[in-house]
């Protein structure tokens, strides 16, 4: 209920929660605009706020507060494990490494100057640990490839996952907007039943109980509303059953004998049925009014199974 | 507008914020206090809206976790940090009678509830402070002041988490007549609580 736009009456229910959602989510969205609602909004939840003092205290068994802690202290244990290992293996003989490529040249070098013979021995003994270093730190390099291509590997898996994601939120999307449609079409669906509802209680509206015949089930009852002077008629039906296959409910106006085929009715299977049509000519002008259950195609004149009829 | 707090309450007030603030930097300590101070009323309240302890006991646990998740959220300044606690607790209770209610084997639930102002009696209740009791004076004598009719939407509202369409086909009204009542119910309460706040203040001065 609106006032001036501003939804005074329904705020008091928001702030209890007690409206229905799509209610809710409507003073939702104007509290958020509005900032004199949102400080009635505030003085109510003031209240509200002292509501739950009403219900008295009562001590909670203490298993409550030991579950609650126990499942914080699991948490605060668990966010600070992972810390540990993130954290990467560094080799000790890392920093270590000039020294030991240092060492045996400058050994050669002396080598070289004590002079080539007598160094000769103690050369050939340096070049094969020049030798084995070169090797292991051909194995290093081998390993560090291998890891390499292992990260390729997985970073190939990430890339994977990551699109299999954009793909799941692709899909989300895709659902959030056949969502937005059916809220769409839902809404308009509300709007057509309010244009429906406003017709029949406007009060120039006349209405007219329709007359069953013999063909009609036993609770059967209809009733056409129209406004003299204009097109639009209403038709409301209850206790008819749904027509059988390749048949059709047909609504149709009549003056001076000429009958023209105003517009299929389809009963749902709780026996009602509603149709809003605009006549060719004004409401006035007909003087009769019937429904047939007529052959599907059958277009021009209505069949003899005459369900209801009035004269207007 | 106006917020809610006698002398007598005011520092348990400010001390709540305080201990939310210890809270929002991981102080499961602060944690422990505000659940000694309102997991009472929030058990009690769970109590009687899902009549069920087993439930209620959930309500309580799932509650403080949720302060203790969210207390970052918690805007100082606008409202109480018990409030604020007490609407985390009554959503997850109209939660749990929504999924109840939405059940197709739903036909209990209808407990018979004591009407709220019958409930003033507070011998035997150790469990409540001081401040709660004052707190609940407060609220019942409020409650007792409106109208009968009013003071059913309101409790059908809130303890029993019904909608307005709910409330309305219950007692057989328009909702435009549900939803004036919980209006006039709720400003009458506004009205009531403003007075009492502003008699209090008088007093101590």
């Amino acid at each position: 209920m609106l006032n001036n736009d501003h939804p005074i009456e329904s705020i008091p229910a928001f702030v209890l929660g007690a409206l229905d959602a799509d209610e809710a989510a409507r003073v939702a969205a104007h509290l958020a605009a509005c900032p004199s609602c949102r400080a009635e909004a505030e003085s109510f939840r003031t209240v509200v706020g002292m509501l739950p003092y009403a219900a008295g205290a009562a001590e909670p068994p203490a298993r409550v507060k030991r579950q609650l802690f126990a499942r914080i202290a699991a948490t605060s244990a668990e966010s600070a494990v992972p810390a540990a290992p993130e954290r990467p293996v560094t080799p000790p003989s890392h920093s270590a490494k000039p020294v030991r490529w240092a060492v045996p040249v400058m050994a050669l070098s002396l080598a070289l100057a004590l002079g080539f013979g007598a160094a000769t021995f103690e050369a050939r003994a340096q070049a094969d640990r020049l030798a084995m270093e070169l090797a292991t730190s051909r194995q290093t390099l081998g390993l560090v490839e291998t890891q390499l291509a292992e990260s390729r590997q997985s970073g190939a898996e990430v890339a994977a996952r990551l699109m299999a994601s954009q793909q799941q939120l692709a899909h989300t999307q895709a659902q959030l907007a056949e969502s937005q449609r059916e809220v769409l079409a839902l809404q308009e669906a509300g709007q057509q039943g309010e244009q429906f509802v406003s017709f029949i209680a406007a009060p120039q509206t006349v209405s007219r109980t329709l007359g069953t015949t013999g063909q009609a089930p036993d609770k059967a009852s209809a009733r056409v509303f129209m406004q003299p002077g204009h097109n639009r008629l209403v038709v409301l039906i209850h206790g008819l059953h749904t027509a059988e296959p390749g048949k059709v409910y047909r609504l149709w106006l009549a003056r001076d004998n000429q009958a023209v085929a105003i517009g299929t009715i389809t009963v749902d299977e709780d026996g009602i049925a509603e149709l809003a049509v605009d006549a060719p000519e004004p409401m006035d002008t007909y003087d009769q009014v019937m429904i047939t259950l007529d052959a599907m195609d059958m277009t021009t004149r209505p069949s003899d199974e005459v369900i209801f009829e009035a004269n207007l | 507008m106006s917020r809610l707090s006698s002398p007598a309450t005011g520092l348990s007030t400010a001390e709540d914020e305080a201990l939310l603030a210890r809270v929002a930097r991981s102080d499961s300590n602060a944690l422990e206090v505000l659940y000694e101070r309102h997991a009472r009323i929030v058990y009690a309240t769970a109590l009687r809206m899902l009549g069920n302890a087993e439930l209620a006991e959930d309500i309580v646990q799932e509650t403080f976790w949720r302060v203790w998740r969210r207390s970052g959220s918690f805007a100082a300044g606008r409202g109480q940090v018990a409030g604020w606690i007490f609407g985390i607790a009554h959503n997850l209770c109209i939660d749990e009678l929504r999924r109840q209610r939405s059940r197709p084997m739903y036909a209990h639930g209808e407990q018979e509830q004591q009407a709220l102002i019958e409930q003033t009696d507070d011998r035997g209740d150790v469990t409540s402070t001081a401040i709660e009791r004052e707190r609940r004076r407060v609220i019942v004598a409020a409650l007792a002041q409106i109208p009968p009719e009013q003071r059913e939407v309101l409790e059908l509202a809130y303890f029993g988490g019904f909608s307005q369409s709910e409330i309305a086909q219950r007692l057989n009204s328009p909702v435009g007549t549900i939803k004036t009542r919980t209006r006039l119910a709720l400003q009458k309460m506004r009205d009531l609580l403003h007075a009492q706040q502003m008699s209090a203040e008088d007093l101590h001065d």
